[in-house]
């Protein structure tokens, strides 16, 4: 089942979200960079606007046209809208000489997000995996994911970092939406070619002037996702790969990428799969009320391993590896897939651009030659 | 059993981070009510003699006189809290470990008699044990009331020592170096400051002092790529914590090579 959309109709459908008590979020130019952000209306997306990125680099440039997803994944990802920077876990408050403790309130948010791309669905597929899929459930991630309506638009034209296709997250979306569509340049309109997800997505459509496309829309929309895939601007060979790391722990090249790395953390920070966090604490002044929550944290940080007394990874080398390879090694391992969906996001926001794709040939050769 | 008491000292300093305190204005009664101020000369005259249950510390050890005081304080204090860039690495004015104090003296005074300086500016550990240590330029005034309230509560602090870019992308700020070739020493910089300047598309300039890893030749090599000279990035690294060992270790080897 199919549907195509004009320009005007996708604002429609904002609208139609936005009755049904959803906060709608899509792609925006937020100072220097995309990013998601609430909108009232598609005119307020970064119409007209590509991104040119590269390892540490990362600019918007005028496009020829009027595209509104004529660009790649902007600095934020899925990530930040269904698991949060920051949130509360538990709050307890005193009662007579001990304290009473409460689950947080779950969060009303009902999210809706227009213009996710293929990587970021398999990204939050895999934080399904790690935060639904095992004994325990992170329950505000799933009231968010519940709630949350996602329309994710196919890439047509990848960016210089992307590499989707080589770990098949992409540059089309298979699932993991409640509707989906293909950005069209025809007859010097636009139209958003569609396929639905869910039901629920359905549901939605109906309410949204629409029309059923023939069988030449469709090929179009398939062609230009399909010529997508051969236009990457990165690409990783994943065979052996987890098995190639998790035998070379004490591989030369860590310590070269060690002395460019940072330890800044940015790259676990803009990865839409990491995941991990840290726990704090804070109270009142006078005590009554103490707030447990949860924060983003990185395998970057020093106190992140800190056990027994002392950081474990003390070394920024122990620490790059550590990432890297739980990434694309460890992960498999553990949850069945690999943690890279091949966004491009840790080459471009590391501040020196250290590039995995190109660190990874690299070390293979190192061994082979 | 009283309430416990709180004192705020100032050594050599602006008085900034002391104004945080002030600054936090609709929390002050809550503080007020939680503890009693028994010293705090930015905002009032009246003084109480210690014992003190917590001593917040402002500014740097510049003078003979100071050095004494420092240590009346500790002996006074059940924990010692050092607040501030001046407080934890000497301040800007530890610019003067790399120079001729005596001559900014004979330059500056006609005559000189009265002054007593020290030829260093440092910070309160270098001086007696310090309990807990609040970074910045001024400090951070969401930090100074969680600390008050951690030591309150007997709770841990929550002073993540991590750079300032994990602040940055929990805010959702795009890097200001990346995308604005803006230089910027958040990488190498503690967070705790929110990333207030990145978010108002600015970089960092370090306020906050070393960060837990620091690893200034990288973020030189990058500095270069966006057309910055080595010689900006040692009088970024010499501002208000250019006593930071981490700091002061790199401006020097950069300046050595």
């Amino acid at each position: 089942m199919s549907f195509v959309l004009k320009r005007s109709e996708l604002d429609q459908l904002v609208t139609v979200l936005r009755e049904d008590g959803y906060q709608v979020y899509g792609p925006v130019v937020v100072d220097r960079a995309i990013r998601y952000r609430r909108i009232d209306s598609i005119d307020e997306l970064a119409i007209g606007v590509r991104d040119v990125q590269g390892p540490g680099r990362y600019s918007l440039v005028e496009r020829a046209d009027d595209a509104i997803f004529g660009h790649t994944v902007g600095v934020t990802s899925l990530k930040d809208l269904f698991f949060p920077p920051r949130r509360a876990v538990w709050t307890a408050a005193r009662d007579g000489d001990s304290y009473r403790f409460e689950p947080a309130a779950p969060t009303g948010a009902r999210v809706a997000v227009i213009g996710a791309r293929s990587c970021e669905l398999a990204a939050m597929s895999i934080h399904d995996t790690v935060l639904l899929g095992g004994e325990y459930v992170d329950a505000d991630y799933e009231a968010r994911r519940k709630a949350g309506f996602i329309v994710s638009i196919d890439c047509t034209e990848p960016g210089e970092v992307c590499f989707c296709a080589s770990m098949g997250t992409g540059p089309g979306a298979d699932g993991g939406f409640d509707l989906a569509m293909t950005e069209l340049r025809v007859d010097g309109g636009w139209e958003y070619v569609g396929r639905y997800g869910t039901q629920r997505g359905e549901a939605i459509l109906e309410r949204v002037e629409h029309r059923v496309p023939d069988q030449i829309e469709i090929g179009q929309a398939r062609s230009a996702v399909s010529a997508a895939a051969g236009a990457m601007g990165r690409e990783l060979t994943v065979t052996g790969l987890p098995e190639f790391l998790a035998s070379h722990r004490q591989h030369p090249s860590w310590a070269d990428i060690a002395d460019r790395c940072l330890a800044c953390g940015n790259c676990t920070q803009a990865c839409p799969t990491c995941f991990c966090v840290s726990t704090i604490d804070t109270s009142s002044l006078d005590g009554a009320t103490m707030t447990h929550d949860v924060r983003w944290d990185s395998c970057f940080s020093l106190d992140f391993s800190f056990m027994g007394g002392r950081p474990q990874r003390a070394s920024i080398d122990a620490r790059y590896r550590q990432w890297l390879t739980h990434k694309l090694s460890g992960w498999v391992e553990q949850f069945g897939s690999s943690g890279c969906v091949g966004c491009g996001r840790c080459i471009t926001w590391c501040p020196v651009g250290i590039d995995f794709t190109a660190e990874i040939p690299r070390m293979m050769e190192r061994i082979d030659g | 059993m009283g309430k416990p008491s709180l004192a705020v000292w100032k050594f050599a300093s602006c008085d900034g981070c002391q104004l945080s305190l002030l600054d936090l204005e609709d929390r002050l009664l809550d503080i007020a009510e939680a503890v009693d101020i028994a010293h705090f000369p930015e905002a009032s005259t009246a003084h109480a003699d210690g014992p003190y249950t917590v001593s917040l510390v402002e500014g740097s050890i510049t003078t003979p006189r100071d050095a004494d005081r420092i240590r009346a304080v500790r002996h006074q204090s059940e924990l010692v809290v050092a607040i501030g860039a001046c407080a934890t690495a000497g301040g800007i004015q530890a610019l003067r470990n790399l120079a001729d104090s005596d001559e900014f003296v004979r330059t500056v005074y006609a005559t000189p008699t009265y002054i007593d300086s020290l030829a260093t500016s440092t910070p309160i550990s270098d001086h007696i044990e310090v309990d807990i240590e609040l970074r910045g330029c001024p400090v951070s005034k969401i930090q100074l009331l969680d600390v008050v309230g951690a030591l309150l509560a007997g709770r841990k602090p929550d002073l993540p020592t991590y750079p300032v870019c994990i602040e940055c992308k929990a805010r959702g700020v795009s890097c200001v170096m990346v995308a604005g070739g803006i230089a910027c020493l958040g990488p190498i910089t503690q967070a705790g400051c929110g990333a207030i300047c990145p978010a108002y598309d600015r970089g960092c300039y370090g306020c906050f002092g070393p960060a837990e890893t620091v690893n200034v030749a990288s973020l030189a090599w990058q500095w270069r790529e966006l057309g910055i000279e080595d010689e900006a990035l040692v009088r970024s690294l010499r501002t208000f914590n250019t006593a930071a060992p981490a700091f002061a270790a790199a401006s020097a080897a950069i300046e050595d090579r």
